[in-house]
């Protein structure tokens, strides 16, 4: 059947622990998306990867139906991991939270570089370097 | 519980930085929203443009204390990188799982039909009820080239009604197998199962889709009369189902993909007498469509059209 394409929704979620409320639910009804379906999908799609923050990149189609994939996890939890933060910082102008090589950025961009808008491994880790250094992570050589 | 949406449209490579900032406030995870462009009426779309990211934050006690500390983190981020003005509204608390739900509406399709969605009432018992879920396949029967092709088919049972009479009602006495190929949702395969045939052969090379279809037969209470497979053209070739011919065969795919198809054996699929049924044709697809079948010896019988889109019958 003629697929056409209506919108891309990627959402960020916990693995195994998507529910109907916000964000799935309103992200996902205004489409007309089978909320359960794609729920239940969701979780037993991630439901071995506990604790992980997985996207899910739903492509919804004209007539409502709709498929998904499961994307790498979002730049700011891989570099949250490289860097053994808990979190990102409030102020990452001023208060810088932690570090990471130039290395761990390149090991980020090779692994999120089919997800990210980048022409090459070097647009890519200049995109991980900026949501780096917008959680107050620095980058050194 | 009510929710405040926050959102903010930023460029691509902004918007992983600014769903962390909003994570961080809404620990049920965040939304990002990409349209799509188009470039021309065959084109199925890409997606391009900005970015929206959407959060919401629970309307409760904290509210106020986590806007203000989510402005702060934003306008900090903004220092690296400008970024616009949050958007805020307030969403009320719904029953999620009912919501999608209003999107739908019963579909009268040609003189007998009707596609509704499982949880809807038939508002016209005198017609067919063809029950869908919508789900991960295609064929929901909103779009126009399933419509017609259901036209199409039903036409193809009314003239056989005309011809010999109406089938006997026990199962075993209907002689008329179908295949479709391409089946999606299994809308097509149920439809051809209640206008009277025997048993249909559903195959689709998207496993979910043949997933998918086998819960919409369930919720039309088909049982074995319709076998689904995994699979092709080459698959029912090469013998991997019940049967590998058929008097009718509908395959509502893309023109293109039709064309690939017909050089893959399709019309093999349809028996002497037979008819092949075909859709998700625009309209200046159709003649090349139609050169293509007619290599292989069919000729036009009939035709539908709902603005660009077209579906077409076939014989030898």
């Amino acid at each position: 059947m003629a697929k056409k394409l209506k919108a891309i929704v990627r959402l960020q979620l916990e693995a195994g622990k998507a529910n109907p409320a916000p964000p799935v639910g309103p992200a996902l009804a205004s489409h007309g998306i089978n909320i359960m379906a794609f729920c239940k999908e969701y979780n037993s799609r991630t439901s071995n990867r506990a604790g992980e923050v997985l996207p899910a990149e739903i492509t919804i189609y004209t007539d409502g139906s709709f498929t998904f994939v499961l994307r790498t996890s979002p730049a700011a939890v891989l570099l949250r991991k490289a860097a053994k933060v808990e979190k990102g910082s409030g102020v990452p102008n001023k208060d810088k939270v932690g570090k990471v090589s130039r290395a761990q950025i390149k090991e980020i961009a090779e692994l999120k570089m089919k997800d990210l808008n980048a022409i090459d491994l070097e647009g890519a880790m200049k995109q991980i370097e900026g949501t780096a250094r917008s959680m107050g992570i620095t980058v050194s050589d | 519980m009510n929710w405040l949406e926050v959102s903010l449209t930023v460029n691509g490579e902004l918007a992983e930085s600014v769903a962390d900032v909003l994570a961080r406030f809404a620990p049920n995870g965040v939304v990002m929203e990409q349209s799509v462009q188009f470039i021309n009426d065959v084109d199925p779309g890409t997606p391009a443009g900005p970015i929206t990211v959407r959060a919401y934050l629970e309307v409760d006690d904290q509210l106020e204390g986590n806007r203000q500390k989510l402005e702060e983190s934003l306008h900090y981020l903004g220092m690296i990188r400008p970024l616009p003005a949050p958007s805020y509204k307030s969403i009320a608390d719904q029953n999620w799982m009912e919501a999608w739900k209003q999107h739908y509406r019963p579909i009268l399709i040609g003189k007998r039909l009707l596609v509704l969605p499982a949880w809807m009432q038939n508002p016209d018992p005198m017609r067919i009820p063809i029950r869908i879920n919508p789900g991960m396949a295609f064929g929901t029967g909103t779009h126009p080239s399933t419509q017609l092709c259901l036209e199409l088919i039903e036409r193809y049972f009314d003239d056989r009604l005309q011809r010999f009479g109406p089938p006997a009602s026990s199962m075993v006495d209907r002689p008329l197998a179908v295949i479709d190929v391409g089946c999606g949702s299994g809308i097509l395969s149920i439809a051809a199962l209640k206008l009277g045939a025997r048993h249909c052969l559903g195959v689709d090379t998207d496993i979910e889709s043949v997933k998918n279809a086998g819960e919409n037969a369930a919720l039309n209470v088909i049982g074995e009369e319709l076998i689904l497979g995994h699979g092709s053209v080459p698959e029912i070739l090469q013998g991997d189902y019940a049967f590998n011919q058929a008097p009718l065969v509908v395959a509502n795919i893309l023109a293109p993909v039709i064309i690939q198809m017909l050089e893959a054996g399709l019309g093999d699929l349809v028996e002497s007498d037979g008819e092949l049924i075909l859709g998700g044709i625009l309209d200046p697809q159709m003649e090349s469509v139609v050169q293509a079948a007619r290599v292989k010896g069919f000729h036009p019988r009939g035709s539908r059209q709902v603005g660009d889109w077209a579906a077409l019958s076939m014989e030898r």
